[in-house]
């Protein structure tokens, strides 16, 4: 155990925010006997606050500094990131499947978007380790889409009512499911308890079941001597005087009090879009376009996946109140990227017989925003015995004119300028999650659905931004998050994804970020 | 309309649990359905705004009005961003929050004086049910908003099956079980 001194004294490590990336780095660098410091800019949150409730759960997603959206699809900024411990994990659906190996090589196979700038087999092994610290249900012999990879050491989630009777639908149209892979405890897995299948995922767990940040690897950070610092919000990265050596960070505490904080190694893994945004904001005269930023990219390919959801109403009782949030059956049919209609293109799944509670932004009332008065009390009363559904994750194409700035009017209370997001669907993203929209639908009619609905097309996850490539000229980082123009500046978590694939990234952000603390700590830059 | 409740009634309305009332120098903890029952005072909404509100609430979603609709709206205005629990946290509007509802409501009360030369809390069931459908259709030609009239009834919609179906008496009510593990605050 390595002793921490307070702000004022060099660490070894600083890492601004405590989600996913986050925990993962702060663990292993900890554990490897390293000090580190964790800096929160949200509360503290701890498991006996995630109050099982739609309206209470909300505390957990975004409540700081407002984004400015533009363009014409937003990024649902304040809905799909998180603040406090454990950041946007916390309240993730746990849907933990792997990229496929074509993922990596997008622009190399299709002309279009970006190349990574590492392949699957460079990450096979850390989607392993990381499974087995924590603890994945599924059936890998199922998903007969699944690259290579170690078998998961649980067993898949219980299938209820509404995934069975979707999973009808589906095979009557030829198409092919399996067990939806989550990072959820199917049964007592290193000590921490069963999920009791009610579906309060993304309200957040309290038992353990669902490996969020406060589960797994925040303890195993703390246990190894990491303090994590809530109210802390890190307004710059300071640098040497050539801006090739990261020193520390300055941050604000909630009494106002602007601390520095001295470490050999910087990380930054707040989210894709503060990422960018403390490093725009940390322009020097040196750097005035921000740091980091030689190649001009920063911000630059700012992704989500478009997505939809099937509804419908049945015969039978669908006890959707049972189950994951996530869903409880997978199906990847629709990854191959150039197999579409028309000019659709890129790869996309179903998560299905996702958990339904009847308020929230995706609860059943809000499935059918149109109706109102005694036509809506009807709805819920048959819907609320009688509905099931199913999501899609679709590709959403990297491009460069989607992107992060700053403001060059607004600033938060620190004066640092919030960040500007501008962001529109691709065409072809826009085609292909029509495509799955039918397909959904026609899922539905075949599995005996007696109404059969779709949403409007959403905006699910935020990746890219700090993307990584081979070249100092066209990315930010390198394979292991390294910024080019800093080595010891390194950035985690989805903003490093040069594409987005059509499956949620919370494993991916776990196995890069597991490989990048392997190489630091074989590679200290500090 | 629920006139005159029992305890016991009001409490299995009571839908968002129990909040913090401050009356005078006393804090209160109950519902937002005891509050409307004791008729306790609003903190930032005004009696105009809070009859507008629950007019249309009610009609939204019936029921938003005995489950105290207008007292969790008001008491959440009270909070900070971080700590508000209205869905509005994630709809990308920027705080403060109650801006946006002070100012469709009054963008609301001048659509419905032109259209109906009244206040929307005179409006009769079958204007009311009228003006919700120009509402969600986006055909309220005199909304002065840079919000849509219809993302207003979809954000007042949704605050309303919060308190309506949201709780677990309103699972209850859709005979569906709440199963928490760990329960809201009493009655929650």
């Amino acid at each position: 155990m390595v002793l921490l001194a307070d702000a004022g004294q060099a660490l070894d490590v600083v890492i601004v925010g405590s989600g996913a990336a986050a925990s993962v780095m702060a663990a292993l660098l900890a554990e490897a006997g390293k000090s580190v410091l964790l800096l929160e800019t949200g509360a503290e949150r701890q498991s006996a606050n995630m109050i099982s409730s739609q309206i209470w759960g909300r505390r957990m997603k975004w409540g700081g500094e407002p984004v400015l959206d533009a363009g014409r699809h937003s990024v649902a900024y304040n809905f799909n990131m998180g603040r406090g411990t454990g950041g946007s994990a916390m309240h993730q659906y746990a849907v933990w499947p792997r990229l496929h190996p074509a993922d990596f090589t997008l622009a190399s196979d299709h002309g279009v978007g970006l190349d990574w700038p590492l392949a699957y087999d460079d990450l096979r092994l850390h989607y392993d380790r990381v499974q087995q610290e924590v603890g994945i249900s599924g059936d890998a012999a199922a998903e007969h889409w699944r690259p290579e990879g170690a078998p998961y050491p649980m067993g898949p989630v219980p299938t209820f009512p509404q995934g069975r009777i979707i999973a009808r639908g589906f095979e009557r149209l030829n198409l092919s499911t399996s067990p939806l892979p989550l990072a959820i405890n199917s049964r007592v897995y290193q000590g921490r308890a069963a999920c009791l299948w009610d579906g309060w995922c993304d309200a957040g767990c309290p038992i353990g079941a669902l490996a969020n940040p406060l589960a797994v690897y925040l303890p195993r950070a703390q246990q190894a001597g990491a303090v994590l610092r809530h109210n802390a919000t890190v307004t710059r990265v300071l640098t040497d005087r050539t801006d090739r050596r990261a020193l520390g960070v300055e941050y604000v505490q909630a009494n106002g009090e602007v601390r520095h904080q001295s470490a050999d190694l910087v990380v930054l893994a707040a989210n894709p879009i503060q990422n960018p945004r403390i490093l725009f904001a940390s322009g020097t005269r040196r750097s005035p376009t921000g740091l980091a930023n030689s190649s001009g990219k920063l911000g630059n390919y700012l992704m989500s996946h478009p997505t939809v959801s099937t509804f419908g109403l049945f015969v039978e009782e669908t006890y959707s109140y049972y189950g994951p949030k996530g869903g409880q059956l997978l199906c990847q049919d629709g990854y191959q990227k150039d197999q579409h209609q028309g000019h659709a293109f890129g790869s996309y799944q179903w998560m299905i017989a996702q958990a339904l509670k009847p308020n929230d932004l995706l609860g059943i009332a809000n499935s059918r925003p149109e109706l109102y008065g005694t036509k809506l009390t009807e709805f819920m009363a048959r819907a609320a015995q009688h509905i099931a559904t199913m999501a899609t994750v679709c590709e959403g194409l990297p491009m460069q004119e989607n992107r992060v700035g700053i403001s060059a009017k607004s600033k938060d209370k620190y004066g640092m300028p919030l960040a500007e997001v501008t962001h529109s669907f691709a065409p072809s993203s826009l085609a292909l999650v029509e495509e799955a929209r039918q397909e959904g639908e026609a899922v539905f009619r075949a599995a005996g659905a007696t109404e059969v609905w779709s949403s409007g097309v959403n905006a699910m996850h935020i990746m890219g931004g700090t993307v990584m490539g081979t070249s100092p000229d066209a990315s930010v980082t390198n394979s292991y998050g390294q910024t080019h123009d800093i080595p010891n500046l390194v950035i985690a978590g989805a903003g490093l994804f040069p594409t987005s694939g059509g499956v949620n990234p919370t494993f991916t952000i776990h196995a890069l970020a597991r490989r990048a603390a392997t190489y630091l700590l074989d590679h200290w830059p500090g | 309309m629920m006139t005159n409740p029992s305890r016991r009634r009001f409490i299995a309305a009571g839908g968002v649990g129990l909040l913090s009332f401050v009356v005078g120098d006393s804090c209160l903890r109950i519902s937002p359905a005891e509050a409307r029952y004791k008729k306790l005072p609003l903190g930032n909404l005004n009696a105009t705004q809070a009859s507008a509100l629950e007019r249309l609430g009610d009609a939204l979603v019936p029921g938003a009005a005995d489950s105290g609709l207008v007292y969790f709206l008001d008491q959440q205005l009270s909070t900070s961003t971080e700590d508000c629990m209205l869905m509005i946290r994630y709809l990308g509007v920027a705080p403060p929050y109650k801006d946006f509802y002070i100012q469709s409501l009054a963008a609301l009360e001048t659509a419905c004086l032109r259209r109906y030369q009244k206040d929307s809390a005179q409006l009769s069931a079958s204007q009311v049910a009228q003006l919700i459908d120009a509402l969600l259709s986006g055909s309220l030609l005199d909304w002065q908003q840079s919000l849509p009239a219809a993302f207003f009834a979809f954000v007042l919609r949704s605050d309303a099956s919060d308190v309506v179906y949201g709780t677990e008496a309103g699972f209850d009510r859709l005979g569906i079980p709440y199963m928490a593990h760990i329960p809201p605050p009493a009655p929650w």
